[in-house]
């Protein structure tokens, strides 16, 4: 059926709902006689004023906005390249205010009785014992542990569930359904954030003209409601965000929701218990942590008390939570309340608990634990989906009327074994909503997520949501990610207000003692892993330039000079074993092969996409510490990596184009990382690691091209390579106007302090960043053991004299005072990295292992 | 009979421990058939922290933790516990297992209603279809429940070896039943496993049993070790612990330190620690009958300033 109201007639608005075809089912656009509904007139005729044209540019735009502010499933290195991105809806999921205060109260009375259970069952349980809940409900639940009674002693002050997200679907005459709570890590606030910010950006007019209620006060209760909940330091309580390490796919959103509330992100690694406290482990030693808000799920909080369970979390948190030391939100045993067999016993509970009428209704659920309910999802089988407690990965739901017959007997073995753990519920068909997808709106089936924050006298139900699609029968769909956002349209104007891009006032800033370890040592490596690449990509121009016989020089010396960098090259970087091993002559005369390698096999060890890889990996785990513009260039290098992938067809002499993008990219990076970060310890770690790795670099440029195995006659040319690669020929022609000679291009490449690509210049960075770490403040009249080292080169490099360096040993053959200087200096910086990771990464490289247990 | 149990642990690392978090499970239970009158556990190096707490099974047990970098880590725990004869069962008198069944299943009481945990498959017991063909061999309708539960413990102590090393704590039943063997925990998890697939309320009971054999007796197995066996809830009897490693209701030469769902719930020492690469553990446990008068609730150690005395409540 095509769908042709008269108001539509010619216009672009018919163009795009020509596929609009209804199922009979409820729909959010169309009354079932093809009449729009009120709350999408306004919206149409600003679509149909924008034009065909226009409403693809700002689906374009509403994309590109997303895949900038980097929340997408984008993760490289997942291992295949099927990534699934989201994309971001620009037409809304419209709501009448009246209609939306009326579902509100149903989603606080929710989270209230659903609270008011977890306070028993992790307490007395009562409800447990005069039977009013069958045990098993709860004991049969993955989610069960004997250590959730009594982990949080009672707080009478605060709400059991401080914050939640519920699902919702639409049945056919309208009727909202509760389709499933997501209480114990409830994820998607930080998407619905972000979706208004870029459709506001986007199509600022809609908001104007539609009054769409604010969410930024949903924002500052819930920060509020997790002070509220701190046991101590009333004033300023140290909130933190426990972010899954194992849900990458989130990774963003959290650190996108912690930005905006103004809470540290730390994962598992960044904390540690000390006699009973929680500690978040910072550059300037431990801090003590008030309140967690929770994204780890409750299984996974503590490998010493979930033995087995438990692949992250902190040892001996559930102790420091049984001595009441800390707060956490929402509580351990939240995850129980996941809980679909709780479905047939909610009506009677909300009426025993709390009084009332159940307002919002699940799907009909029957929970197999009862002989009665057991009996009818058997009678029933084929007409129901079956599904776990709570459906997971590895056991999802499944419709009794698509197993063959097999199938259904092992399902109903595993269910006559363990009934409590299965439930049967009715086949749902949702409402659909509309979809724009290129040039047509399209009606599809959704879920829409809500969030609710509460303290002990006040819930409050955000003014918002997310809506996904899912498949007509409830479950998400696979294959497209496509969001949008929920718009509460009200009758009075929205008070206008600043867009706060963070609750916390400006002069409460992060302390720089806020710096996790495992932060300062993950821009530590990013540094050098920038530097790494950079250097690689130099060298490898250089080469490529010999190889492709480009550089106008003799034969001879050209040879010389790709023989002798070839060799300095796999001797820095380790990618090239090649041309350094048994049949290194034979690599030498055809290096295409070995180089190639070293650019785009992953595998090795130092290759070009394995230092590029590493770069993005150590930035993707301290995303939250770079601007939108800098996350924008890694994005693009993940993009160029895609390129770099070992292919049968490459060619070497195809490779400079590639490379050279690269390294655009990184000095783009390096200038960002220099501009906009503040200058703090972060800064000195990103460039105390560039500074390094740069200075390895220039030593084992010099040592292995001037120091031995020299030819006199050959030497201006690999000079001139020498001060290519460094970026120093131009200063040269500049300041010494000569002939190439060795004492002014070692003055110029080693001592010169004021040549930003000298090893003098590096060192003396390095000393500089070094002085200004923080625990070298306290001793004011010491150096620290990195600042010793620093010292000690810088010194060697100052006391040099250039004449030395330069002069030969009497066969000509190499040059020893530069072999020696080197050399010495050679050591120092591997120490300067050891004793650097001593001072401030101990905790990040210490390893947890579980003790055997006898 | 008045026991003084000494239960050492000694981890012994190739790499300095920088920190170490721990849960103790070592301190005796008072029952009706038990008392413990004194219960110190030390540690050394001393901990930094170390409290008492009961768990949801009113087990209890204790939690520490070592901030100083250490290469050995030793912890003795000293209980001086009295045990008394439950009183004599009569197999052959009790209810019909299936007229129990439909008692238990019936029964309205809050504890009974708390009970079903021990109905349902935990973390290192799970139902499968072999066992539960196993236990009902020991079942046959109408046969009275504690002769039929005495039958399943003679079945598996003859029908499985006791075999050391066999097993760890991390061997599934499903392997102990294929190959026949393994130890005290493996058969009481058995047991356990037996009994809840018929219906049955199972728990595992963890503790120590005493080895010196009486004058002409044959020395019992579980020397110099912590031990482990069950317990079956019958209605009106309550919980009849079983052993089946002896083929024995469990009496007054066992001494009981806590019980759970199986053995996860109720690990003597479980640990994790930061640092260290290998260790080596070792672990005696020394289970000494006294005389009365000998209890006095002294230590026979004196405490030594590293170490850290803990006197229970």
């Amino acid at each position: 059926m095509i769908l042709k109201p008269d108001m539509l007639a010619g216009s672009s608005l018919e163009q795009l709902l020509k596929d609009y075809n209804l199922s009979g089912g409820w729909d959010e656009m169309f009354s079932s006689d093809g009449m729009v509904r009120p709350v999408w007139q306004e919206i149409l005729e600003q679509l149909e004023q924008m034009g065909l044209e226009q409403v693809g540019q700002h689906h374009v735009e509403c994309q590109r906005l997303l895949r900038e502010s980097g929340l997408t499933h984008n993760l490289y290195g997942s291992g295949n390249s099927t990534k699934r991105l989201w994309e971001l809806d620009l037409l809304p999921y419209p709501i009448d205010n009246q209609e939306w205060l009326q579902l509100e109260r149903g989603l606080q009375q929710r989270v209230r009785l659903l609270g008011r259970i977890l306070t028993d069952l992790t307490g007395p349980e009562k409800l447990l014992k005069d039977g009013t809940l069958p045990a098993e409900l709860f004991f049969s639940h993955p989610a069960w542990h004997p250590t959730w009674k009594g982990a949080h002693p009672p707080e009478p002050k605060t709400a059991p569930l401080t914050f939640c997200a519920i699902d919702l679907v639409r049945g056919g005459d309208g009727r909202f359904f509760v389709q499933s709570d997501h209480l114990d890590t409830p994820s998607g606030l930080g998407f619905v954030l972000e979706n208004r910010m870029i459709l506001s950006r986007v199509v600022p007019g809609f908001f104007k003209k539609l009054n769409v209620r604010r969410l930024l006060p949903f924002f500052s209760s819930l920060r509020s409601n997790l002070e509220l909940l701190s046991p101590n330091n009333q004033e300023d309580p140290h909130i933190i965000l426990m972010a899954d390490a194992k849900a990458q796919e989130t990774h963003f959103e959290q650190v996108f929701l912690a930005n905006y509330l103004g809470l540290t992100l730390a994962q598992s690694d960044d904390l540690t218990i000390r006699n009973g406290r929680l500690t978040l482990k910072t550059l300037d030693g431990l801090r003590p942590v008030d309140v967690i808000l929770r994204r780890v799920a409750d299984m996974e909080c503590d490998p010493l008390e979930l033995f087995g369970e438990c692949r992250q979390g902190v040892a001996g948190l559930i102790h420091a939570l049984r001595r009441g030391s800390l707060a956490m939100a929402n509580p351990l045993g939240t995850g129980m309340m996941e809980n679909l067999g709780l479905i047939p016993f909610l009506p009677n509970l909300c009426r025993t608990l709390l009084g009332e009428e159940l307002l919002l209704p699940s799907t009909p659920t029957w929970w197999c634990g009862d002989r009665l309910q057991y009996q009818y999802v058997k009678d029933n089988f084929d007409q129901l989906v079956i599904k776990p407690l709570r459906p997971l990965a590895r056991e999802p739901a499944v419709s009794g009327a698509q197993l063959d017959k097999t199938q259904r007997e092992q399902l109903l073995e595993r269910i006559r074994r363990n009934p409590a753990q299965y439930v049967g519920q009715q086949r749902f068909l949702s409402g659909t909503t509309p979809i724009l997808s290129s040039d047509r709106i399209k009606p599809e089936a959704m879920v829409i997520r809500t969030f609710i924050t509460a303290n002990s006298e006040n819930m409050e139900v955000l003014p918002g949501g997310l809506v996904r699609l899912s498949s007509r029968e409830g479950a998400l769909k696979e294959g497209r990610n496509i969001s949008k956002g929920v718009w509460v349209l009200s009758d009075e104007p929205a008070p206008l207000k600043p867009r706060v891009r963070s609750l916390r006032p400006i002069e409460e800033a992060p302390l720089v003692g806020e710096l996790p370890s495992r932060v300062a040592e993950n821009l530590f490596w990013i540094g050098r892993y920038a530097e790494r690449a950079e250097y690689s990509i130099r060298i490898i121009r250089v080469i490529l330039l010999l190889w492709n016989e480009e550089s106008g020089l003799p034969d001879d010396q050209r040879l010389h000079c790709l023989r002798s960098l070839l060799v300095a090259f796999a001797q820095i970087t380790g990618a090239a074993p090649g041309f350094l091993g048994k049949e290194k002559e034979a690599f030498l005369a055809d290096p295409e092969k070995e180089l190639l390698a070293a650019i785009v096999d992953n595998k090795r060890n130092n290759s070009l996409s394995n230092t590029l890889e590493s770069l993005v990996y150590s930035a993707q785990t301290v995303r939250e510490r770079f601007s939108v513009d800098t996350w924008q260039v890694i994005q693009e290098i993940i993009k160029r990596l895609e390129g770099l992938q070992p292919s049968p067809h490459l060619k070497l002499k195809n490779m400079r184009r590639e490379i050279d993008a690269i390294i655009t990219l990184l000095m783009v990076f390096s200038g960002q990382t220099i501009e906009s970060m503040t200058q703090g310890q972060g800064w000195r770690f990103i460039n105390s690691g560039r500074r390094l790795e740069r200075a390895i670099f220039t030593i084992g440029l010099v040592e292995g091209t001037l120091a031995k195995e020299i030819h006199t006659q050959h030497e201006s040319a690999i000079f001139e390579c020498l001060l290519s690669i460094t970026e120093s020929l131009i200063t040269f022609r500049r300041r010494y106007r000569s002939r190439l000679e060795a004492r002014p291009v070692l003055d110029l490449i080693l001592l010169d302090e004021t040549n930003p690509r000298s090893l003098a210049f590096q060192i003396q960075a390095l000393d500089d960043h070094t002085a200004h770490l923080p625990r070298a403040r306290h001793l004011p009249s010491h150096r620290s053991p990195e600042g010793r080292l620093t010292l000690e080169a810088l010194s060697a490099l100052r006391l040099a004299v250039p004449e030395q360096l330069a002069s030969l040993s009497r066969e000509e053959a190499y040059r020893p005072n530069l072999a020696h200087l080197l050399s010495h200096i050679s050591t120092l910086l591997p120490l300067y990295s050891v004793t650097l990771s001593n001072s401030f990464f101990q905790h990040t490289q210490l390893r947890k292992r579980l003790a055997a247990i006898f | 009979m008045d026991y003084r149990i000494t239960h050492r642990t000694r981890y012994r690392y190739d790499e300095p421990v920088s920190l170490s978090y721990n849960l103790l499970l070592l301190s005796p239970r008072n029952t009706l058939f038990q008392s413990c009158s004194n219960f110190q556990v030390r540690i050394s190096p001393q901990a930094s922290l170390l409290e008492e707490r009961v768990d949801r099974f009113g087990n209890a047990g204790h939690y520490f933790e070592i901030h100083k970098p250490h290469k050995i880590l030793t912890i003795t725990a000293t209980s001086d516990v009295t045990t008394r004869q439950s009183p004599l069962i009569q197999p052959e008198n009790s209810l019909p297992w299936d007229v129990a069944i439909q008692r238990i299943r019936e029964d309205r009481d809050s504890d009974a209603r708390l009970d079903r945990l021990f109905l349902l498959d935990s973390p290192m017991i799970k139902h499968t279809r072999s066992i539960e063909a196993f236990a009902r061999e020991s079942f046959p309708p109408g046969r009275p429940i504690v002769a039929a539960a005495l039958d399943l413990t003679a079945r598996i102590n003859r029908e499985f070896s006791y075999t050391p090393g066999s097993t760890n704590i991390t061997t599934p039943l499903t392997e102990v039943m294929s190959t026949r063997q393994g130890v005290c925990q493996d058969f009481a998890h058995l047991q356990i496993a037996c009994l809840r697939a018929l219906g049955l309320p199972a728990r595992y009971v963890s503790g120590y049993l005493e080895t010196q054999p009486p004058p002409g007796k044959a020395r019992l197995v579980g020397v110099d070790a912590s031990h482990a066996w069950l317990a079956i809830k019958i209605p009106d009897l309550g919980w009849i612990p079983l052993d089946p490693t002896n083929n024995m209701i469990a009496g007054e030469r066992h001494i009981m330190v806590g019980w759970g769902r199986d053995y996860s719930d109720v690990a003597p020492i479980s640990g994790v620690i930061i640092g260290g690469s290998q260790h080596q553990l070792e672990v005696s446990v020394d289970v000494r009958p006294i005389e009365k008068n000998q209890l006095s609730g002294n230590s026979q150690h004196t405490s030594q300033p590293e170490f850290r005395d803990y006197q229970p409540i």
